[in-house]
């Protein structure tokens, strides 16, 4: 068990009104699973993957990571979870527009204080691995969505993470390019890594293994995918 | 912790924005600049006055109306104008103090133009109009020639005595003994010649001069002007006690009530030395307190822009926080930001300061010193202010939420 989750809501303020962006969601996620959450714009997709990636913290309700309650860590704490257990993707990328495509990898690394050098061959490593060593010194700008996108996989594996969470990480793509992410994703999923993915195309959801789907911030169904 | 790191992002972050990080920092700049330049000028002063002050010749004092240096005091109270001091003073003092060896007025006019034939002097030279004392009082020496003497002051002679700069400029290639020149409109029968004698310590030069009779000076410029009296001391005698001989005779010759303060000033190279350090540690002081206030400027110019560089850069804060930096790692990399941005301000402030302290340094003629407490002073002071001014906006970056950073539009 890698992932459980209990009871959980979230309400967000907005001055008077209250949002109830999650609404008692309990679910539990093992090691090697491939788990696509899907569900209309506004049914608290990302709200859910920001708080099991530990950016965002929970209204009420408990989250279990890796057999760790993660209530009541301080935000240091929970900086360092995201550096050692998580890795994101996002949908609008989040690469560091000034900075080249390796140190964009490399920046996990510097995080947790490893060396300039071994952090340089990972960082490559990581490249290789997405099929982009050779855009290693290109700019974000330089560099095409979809290549875009693989620097962020290469940065989110970069520290072997537990877990990878990706907010619709085909959104910004055409459908060719988000097929070739896809592809890495399957292929992370193979060789162990644990997915979790957001999305509203059935398309890619289908080629998960777990569907869950939200619906005004409820789980309304949660199933195997054949 | 990450120093290398941060040190990187705070240097491309000052290339990005080369204008703007230049405007930011002018204020640091210009404080430490002032600053440097003040203390650099002074020392430079000081050093060649304590070497050779060469004012009036030794055991010398001199006696005017104002005080020395009054021109810069600070604080200065307005006073009620005093008497001038008549020629006649120095009669006095001749007759009754058996301490002194030599008593003499001068009275001086700057700014003169002299001719002769087609040429003038350019620029202009001073004039004084003296008694012959003035000659061994103030260090001058006759080279060719005579000296002025008491018969040119008793028979109002309309002679003159030329520095080393007049004769240059006006003789070039003719021996001036004997020509006539033109002063004040009336004709000079040149009748000596001074040694070269470089400048003072206060940059100016001494052989711009020309020397004519009291008497004659006073028969065409009027008797308005007061007097300067120069004073040799008897050999072997103190100075001091000449001193309070010479200020008797002058209370009485002014009629100055008991209790009541001098009307005239007194002063010998020590004390010249003494109101300089005087007005030099004041000047000091403004200075001082203008590059504070400089750099106060300057620190808010700092503070403002890395709240505006926080504000901009709110998802690349998210960015990091997300991938697993801490609150202090945010907060160190703002605060190299802004430390390397003012002690970049502090590094050309000092250089520009130093720059200006030489040049001018120069133009005076005084050594050009770069004193290492000066230098120090100003890293620490620029760091501590860039600390000071980064560390709102950087614990601004640091406390922020990740995720509404990463949203932040
Ligand atoms: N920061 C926020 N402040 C207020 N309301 C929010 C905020 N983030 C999300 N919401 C609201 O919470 C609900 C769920 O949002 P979200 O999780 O982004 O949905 P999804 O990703 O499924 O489109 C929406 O109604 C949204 O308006
Ligand atoms: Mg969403």
């Amino acid at each position: 068990m890698l992932i459980h989750v209990e009871n959980l809501i979230k309400i967000y303020q907005l001055g008077k009104v209250q949002v109830k962006a999650l609404d008692n969601i309990n679910l539990t996620i093992d090691r090697n699973e491939y788990v696509a959450v899907m569900g209309p714009s506004g049914s608290g997709k990302s709200t859910l993957m920001n708080i099991i990636g530990c950016l965002d913290v929970p209204t009420s309700g408990r989250y279990i990571l890796n057999d760790q309650d993660v209530h009541n860590l301080t935000d240091d704490e929970l900086a360092h979870i995201r550096n050692k257990e998580i890795g994101f993707v996002f949908q609008t990328f989040n690469l560091l527009p000034r900075a080249t495509a390796l140190h964009n990898v490399e920046l996990p690394l510097i995080y947790n204080g490893t060396p300039r050098s071994k952090r340089r061959e990972i960082a490559m490593n990581m490249l290789e691995r997405v099929g982009l060593a050779d855009r290693a010194n290109h700019r974000p700008n330089e560099l095409s969505g979809g290549q875009r996108q693989r620097v962020a996989i290469a940065r989110a594996l970069v520290n072997n993470p537990s877990l990878i969470l990706a907010d619709e990480p085909t959104g910004n793509l055409d459908s060719k390019t988000g097929e070739e992410i896809m592809q890495i994703f399957n292929e992370l999923n193979e060789a162990g890594n644990t997915i979790l993915l957001v999305t509203h195309e059935e398309d890619i959801a289908r080629q998960t293994k777990r569907i869950i789907r939200l619906l005004d911030g409820q789980v309304i169904k949660d199933e195997m995918n054949q | 912790m990450l120093i290398k790191e941060n040190l990187q992002i705070a240097i491309d972050q000052i290339r990005i924005g080369k204008l703007r990080s230049f405007l930011t920092a002018l204020g640091i700049s210009i404080g430490i600049a002032t600053v440097i330049f003040i203390v650099s000028i002074l020392e430079g002063y000081n050093q060649s006055i304590q070497k050779e002050l060469n004012v009036l010749g030794a055991n010398t004092f001199q006696i005017q109306r104002e005080e020395v240096f009054t021109g810069v005091q600070v604080g200065m109270r307005k006073k009620k104008p005093r008497k001038r001091l008549d020629k006649s003073l120095a009669k006095a003092i001749r007759e009754n103090c058996d301490l002194v060896q030599f008593v003499g007025a001068e009275i001086w006019e700057h700014s003169v133009n002299v001719k002769y034939k087609d040429k003038a002097t350019n620029p202009t030279i001073s004039v004084a109009g003296v008694e012959p004392e003035f000659f061994p009082n103030n260090g001058y020496f006759v080279d060719q020639g005579r000296s002025i003497t008491q018969d040119d002051v008793r028979f109002h002679r309309k002679v003159a005595v030329l520095g080393m700069d007049v004769v240059e400029e006006l003789f070039p290639f003719e021996d001036p003994l004997g020509k006539e020149i033109k002063l004040f409109g009336k004709r000079f029968r040149v009748i000596g010649i001074l040694e070269k004698m470089g400048s003072s310590t206060f940059g100016e030069s001494r052989d711009d001069r020309v020397i004519i009779p009291i008497t004659t000076f006073e028969d065409i410029k009027g008797k308005k002007r007061s007097c300067n009296i120069t004073v040799m001391v008897r050999p072997g005698v103190d100075m001091q006690a000449t001193m309070d001989q010479v200020i008797g005779v002058l209370r009485k010759e002014r009629k100055i009530p008991p209790g009541k303060e001098n009307d005239f000033s007194i002063f010998t190279n020590e004390t010249l030395i003494e109101s300089f350090n005087n007005i030099a540690s004041k000047v000091r002081l403004a200075g001082v307190f203008l590059g504070l206030i400089s750099l106060l400027v300057g620190s808010i110019g700092v503070m403002n822009i890395m709240l505006v560089t926080v504000t901009e850069r709110t998802r690349e804060i998210g960015i990091r926080k997300a991938v697993g930096a801490k609150r202090s790692v945010i907060l160190m990399q703002f605060l190299s930001e802004s430390v390397v941005l003012s002690s970049v301000g502090g590094l050309v402030g000092m250089i520009g300061g130093f720059l200006l302290a030489a040049i001018v340094g120069s133009s005076l003629q005084i050594p050009f010193t770069v004193p290492l407490w000066a230098v120090v002073s100003s890293l620490v002071v620029t760091s501590v202010v860039g600390i000071l001014a980064g560390l709102y906006p950087a614990s601004r970056a640091a406390n922020m939420d990740p995720i509404n950073a990463l949203r932040y539009e």
